[in-house]
């Protein structure tokens, strides 16, 4: 561990950060624009050209609003749960490969372009994804409101179940690449995206993934006609953005990590393009998919939701993991 | 490494008081979270990445949560008194006692540094320490996964009979 690995790591970092946070700004625009046009509306555009001043000024607004706090909360927690949620959203981005398969030389260091190429891989983001789970819970337990406690409850307990099946829908990719790291796994597809052999197993993580990010049709955590706003009723101001800002990111990551272990991460079709564009790209279209699903579908009632994860979701993905590993050792013989 | 091995040393000391000594549920069963998490991170330093995230996953991740759930569910009042009997300070010296007298003849009379097996650091790089780990417990050591399995199935079919039953 010298000095120049952990200066490296941290300007990484850095980097990693502003990227997702003006990312999340956009992605809030993004959202209300695509909605917009969905709905027959322009969207948001008196701020700067067509509104891409937008972010900037709600932020500003949410940053100097005052921060209402609720009577009987538990302070610590309260104070602490905004926090975790969003240092587990950003902290999940660290194992993924913006782009590759060489290195970016500056200065005569090579540089990966990735915050850390751990050998758990994708392993990371199930234990920092379920650290966020008590930022959530929490919030909503501290505020001592019902509305917040309901939220709370419905938002981990559906965040654990649908961990299950995303776990097990990508178990499929590591027998294909043999590998938990991204970089061996986007590697792997240099000839074809895991997305055509594993179809089934992309749809599952989809679903998986947006039920885990607790957005439409599965937003039942901030069902607005019957919870008011779920676990962060009782937070406003910079707080109330904090977990806006985690939800936001955690879309980003999902996302990415769909785009890096099914479509192929950085490789494009005929090399048209940079490597990071490729992948923005992919993001940006997954994303698009999120948006699109959220003005489409009506909300899932709670009970259908939780019989999706354990009674179609889960046994789905563990038919699809052992055929996978069926043809698998077929092939080999 | 020696300082990082301090610090997480001071960390769970600490976080292991609280588990005992907070009057409120809630951060007792945080404190445990911290522990744990904690604990995962010295596997972290003795390299063993899968426990790392093994150890969080299941431990911090689902274990954890489902004591927090039932603690904010079943805990309305802010503070639980109990009857202190006396006689509770003078077991715990006494068993505190005879078990820091175990780890210290423990220390005093082996030598800590263990013998070097077949999996050095140089051969787990070389093949991947989730391989290297997957590898070993489905060829040596499958009996006692497969037995410990069957076990964890026979749990959970025993907690679906009992919830079943309470239903009907």
């Amino acid at each position: 561990m010298n000095l120049e690995v952990v200066v490296v790591t941290l300007i990484k970092a850095a980097i990693i950060i502003l990227g997702l946070l003006t990312g999340f700004a956009y992605m809030t625009l993004f959202e209300r624009k695509v909605q917009a046009r969905m709905q027959q509306r322009p969207g948001p555009n008196r701020v700067g050209p067509f509104g891409l001043l937008q972010p900037l000024a709600d932020g500003l607004k949410l940053f100097f609003k005052s921060s209402a706090e609720p009577a009987g909360r538990d302070h610590l927690l309260y104070l602490a749960a905004p926090m975790l949620s969003v240092m587990a959203a950003l902290a999940t981005f660290a194992i993924i490969p913006v782009s590759g398969p060489g290195y970016i030389t500056i200065l005569g260091h090579n540089i990966g372009w990735y915050v850390m190429n751990a050998n758990i891989g994708i392993l990371w983001y199930f234990a920092v994804t379920s650290i966020g789970v008590y930022g959530i819970f929490l919030a909503g337990w501290s505020s001592n409101s019902k509305y917040s406690l309901l939220g709370a409850l419905r938002s981990s307990a559906q965040m654990i179940s649908y961990e299950m099946a995303l776990g097990l829908s990508l178990v499929p990719v590591f027998i294909l690449a043999g590998s938990f790291r991204l970089v061996d796994i986007v590697n792997a597809q240099n000839k074809w995206w895991f997305v055509i052999p594993l179809l089934p197993a992309f749809i599952l993580y989809m679903i998986a993934g947006i039920a885990e990010t607790n957005r439409a049709p599965f937003d039942l955590p901030e069902a607005e006609t019957e919870l008011v706003a779920g676990y962060h009723t009782e937070y406003s101001g910079m707080r109330f953005a904090l977990f806006f800002m985690a939800e936001y990111i955690n879309m980003i990551t999902v996302s990415s990590i769909a785009t890096v272990v099914f479509l192929g991460g950085w490789w494009g079709p005929f090399g048209v393009l940079p490597g990071p564009w490729w992948f923005l790209i992919k993001v940006v279209v997954l994303l698009y998919v999120y948006v699109w699903l959220r003005a489409s579908l009506p909300r899932m009632r709670y009970d259908r939701l939780m019989q999706l994860g354990w009674k179609s979701l889960l046994p789905l993905s563990l038919l699809m993991m052992m055929a996978t590993g069926v043809v698998v050792v077929a092939a080999q013989r | 490494m020696v300082v990082a091995f301090a610090i997480l040393a001071a960390w769970e000391l600490v976080t292991a008081i609280g588990v005992m000594a907070s009057r409120r549920p809630i951060y007792n069963a945080l404190s445990l979270v911290a522990n744990m998490l904690g604990l995962a991170v010295l596997f972290l330093l003795l390299n063993a990445q899968f426990l790392f995230a093994a150890q969080i996953i299941v431990y911090a991740g689902a274990v954890m949560v489902l004591f927090v759930f039932i603690i904010a569910l079943l805990n309305p009042q802010m503070d639980i008194t109990l009857s202190r009997p006396s006689m509770e300070w003078a077991y715990g010296l006494i068993f505190g006692v005879v078990f820091a007298g175990l780890i210290l003849a423990l220390v005093y009379n082996r030598d800590l540094t263990g013998i070097p097996g077949p999996f050095t650091p140089e051969v787990i790089d070389a093949f991947g320490n989730v391989q290297i780990l997957g590898a070993v417990l489905y060829s040596r050591f499958l009996l006692p996964v497969e037995v410990t399995s069957v076990l964890l199935l026979v749990a959970a079919v025993g907690a679906v009979y009992l919830a079943a039953r309470k239903i009907r």
